[in-house]
């Protein structure tokens, strides 16, 4: 059913783009389609080949995406539109907080430029404090010492214990 | 029989104390990441996942039975205590189970639950035993062709059953397929859409799709939309019941785990179906018909004995034919791609010890979780009052860990976070997230078989359909794609339970 939903945020706009984001989607189906399509002509068949070879399956693949892509077009553009997940954490009444989205990406992506740099153990405190105070919580000494104790733990246990490879960093040596 | 003779010599293995020790970590650590809101049992296991990588295949996959099946009892416990449901099994549980919670019997909801996913998982993973030998001994004769055919069965119904949109169901699944191109070639060598990165020639990791989809894109998700203030856990003491109900629990949990089994094992698109299914069959037996909607225990009992006895079901599937049929499946299969295995019947041929010292740390982690979790229900209440910020935090802390672990390669963590964010779109706009993850993992398989199946018709089309089993299952695909009309009528059905309580109108996918 694609129907009108209980949850739904009352329309504010009447311009044509409003409620059909999902286009967003459906043009990365479409761009993916094209991208999978220009490249599957540049892979090399082998010459001797007497079955379908290596660009047979991809073109199928990117037949079914520009397909797709153009179904969900349509399907957008006459009112479809699927479920927002619920979930136990989740206000649907609510609009997207793209604040909040920005800095938990902000901590995540600068988590990952500085991991093999400083170690788990410092961009595993830095991560879960960014994380958690980008999602309100603003007991900064408490988090701080909760962050700080949880990620050297977690580095102990699964770096050290368990064997699971992850990089020591500045803490090198002293951890 | 010969399976009973192999399944003692599974004890065997299963039963030394180290093998023991891991099975009780694994039953522990998943009911608590299960119990943690938010978590369903697809992403406990993919955060789990690579924190079993460092140990040796059978006590890995023992560590993991555990974590399967305590990622699904922890659900439960989240579903009657806090009554939103994390994922469309529980719905019903929850719908019941928060009624009865409510009224002041959270310990009996809780005890009906436990002892009917122990009943209901010991039964299934007994008809495992019984079915799967029977199946690998039909599927040693499978031809690329049938793999192939058997494949796109998968594909047609968990795109076409799951979730309430068709067209965003296979949208995913083409999502997943595309995906799971990028790498190399296995036939030819060479390297196809890497874009350069040499990184990518190995295809992007099955787990980094598995954390990326389900952990960051839910920590995106919820980030969005945070629903602030304190949750509204019940308090609880430990779980009992009395003679009553379970008089009145044993004959749902057995038709339960007969529902949930069967439908569970056929790729029939997860574990919604059985557990509406038994929540109608109880409405319609009781004879307290007018306590359900108000917390009546049949309504708890029958649907999580079906959703446990769906989750063994899948398991047949999965090790007998190598076919996972729902998120929590690929995962898995995932985790034994992982140490080169390829499940199927060849494993139960080449690697006996591990597929039944398998199947009997299931009856054995099952076990060991009603024990656990009858008297340690308040104690997994606790959990539920984690201030929000930092379980999500704790989760993304966890899906770095993984997914590093992975490659030790930071790029990882990139790729994750952009996997992340369509998995947070995804969610947005109600694509299921279930078919992506399968397209990645099924995909390169499935272009495995038809290139073989094709090399030996020396190129010829039609010996795709040379054999009758094949033919039979595209045909059960073509069933599922016209499904979602079967789906439509179902629905009316579902919109009867709806009118009776609107809150289900908020937790039911469409």
């Amino acid at each position: 059913m694609t129907t009108a939903v209980a949850y739904d945020v009352p329309p504010v706009r009447t311009a044509f783009w409003a409620g059909k984001a999902e286009l967003g989607l459906a043009a990365l189906l479409l761009a993916l389609g094209a991208f999978i399509l220009v490249e599957t002509s540049r892979i090399d068949v082998p010459a001797n080949a007497n079955s379908i070879g290596p660009r047979f399956f991809p073109t199928v693949v990117g037949v079914l995406l520009v397909l797709v892509g153009s179904w969900l077009v349509v399907d957008v553009v006459r009112g479809g539109h699927g479920a927002m997940e619920a979930a136990e954490d989740i206000d649907l009444s609510r609009t997207s907080d793209w604040r909040t989205l920005g800095l938990l990406s902000a901590v995540f992506l600068g988590h990952a430029a500085l991991l093999d740099l400083v170690g788990f153990a410092i961009a595993g405190t830095l991560l879960f404090f960014g994380v958690g105070a980008s999602l309100g919580s603003r007991r900064w000494a408490r988090d701080l010492a909760v962050s700080a104790l949880l990620a050297t733990g977690v580095y102990l246990f699964f770096g050290r214990f368990l064997g699971v490879g992850l990089p020591a960093g500045l803490l090198d040596g002293v951890l | 029989m010969d399976s009973f003779g192999l399944l003692v010599d599974g004890f065997a293995t299963a039963l030394t104390p180290q093998n023991l020790l891991w099975a009780l970590l694994g039953v522990v650590l998943g009911t608590f990441v299960g119990v943690l809101p938010g978590i369903g049992p697809a992403m406990t296991v993919a955060l789990l996942l690579p924190v079993t990588f460092t140990l040796e295949p059978v006590s890995a996959f023992i560590m993991f039975a555990g974590i399967y099946y305590g990622g699904m009892y922890g659900g439960s416990t989240t579903a009657i205590l806090l009554n939103t449901p994390g994922e469309s099994a529980s719905i019903m549980t929850a719908l019941e189970g928060n009624q009865m919670a409510r009224k002041g019997r959270a310990s009996q909801a809780l005890a009906t639950a436990a002892i009917g996913s122990f009943v209901a998982g010991t039964l299934a993973t007994i008809g495992l035993v019984l079915l799967a030998p029977t199946i690998v001994g039909f599927a040693l004769s499978f031809g690329p062709a049938d793999y192939f055919a058997l494949i796109v069965v998968a594909f047609t119904t968990v795109s076409a059953v799951l979730g309430g949109s068709f067209v965003r169901g296979v949208a995913s699944l083409s999502l997943g397929l595309a995906i799971g191109l990028v790498g190399i070639d296995t036939q030819t060598g060479q390297a196809r859409y890497t874009l350069g990165v040499p990184q990518l020639l190995d295809g992007i990791d099955v787990v980094v799709m598995a954390v990326g989809l389900f952990a960051v894109g839910e920590a995106l998700w919820v980030a969005s939309r945070l629903r602030h203030g304190d949750p509204d856990v019940i308090p609880v003491g430990k779980a009992w019941m009395g003679r009553s109900d379970f008089s009145r629990s044993w004959k749902p949990w057995l038709r339960g785990s007969a529902l949930g089994f069967p439908l569970g094992a056929l790729p029939a698109g997860g574990a919604e179906i059985p557990t509406f299914l038994s929540y109608t069959i109880e409405k319609r037996l009781s004879k307290h018909k007018e306590e359900f909607g108000h917390g009546a225990i049949e309504g708890v009992a029958g649907p999580e004995a079906a959703n446990n006895a769906s989750a063994a079901g899948t398991l047949v599937p999965l090790l007998a034919l190598g076919l996972p049929t729902s998120a929590t499946a690929a995962i898995l299969l995932a985790a034994f791609q992982q140490y080169g295995l390829q499940p199927g019947p060849l494993l139960f041929e080449t690697d006996p010890e591990l597929v039944w010292g398998l199947i009997a740390s299931l009856f054995i982690g099952n076990t060991m979780l009603l024990v656990l979790n009858l008297p340690l229900a308040p104690l997994w209440a606790k959990l539920l009052h984690i201030p929000r910020p930092q379980l999500y935090a704790g989760i993304v802390l966890f899906a770095s860990l993984g997914v590093y672990s992975v490659n030790g390669s930071a790029v990882d963590l990139v790729i994750l976070y952009l996997v992340g964010l369509v998995g947070f779109a995804m969610r947005r706009f109600g694509w299921p997230v279930a078919p992506a993850v399968i397209g990645v993992i099924l995909g390169p398989l499935a272009e495995q078989q038809l290139r073989r199946a094709l090399a030996i018709g020396q190129g010829d089309y039609g010996v795709l359909l040379d054999s009758p089993r094949a033919v039979v299952l595209f045909a059960i695909a073509g069933v599922f794609l016209l499904s979602p009309l079967v789906v439509k009528i179902a629905r009316r059905d579902r919109d009867l339970i709806r009118e009776s309580d609107p809150r289900v109108d908020e937790t039911i996918p469409r």
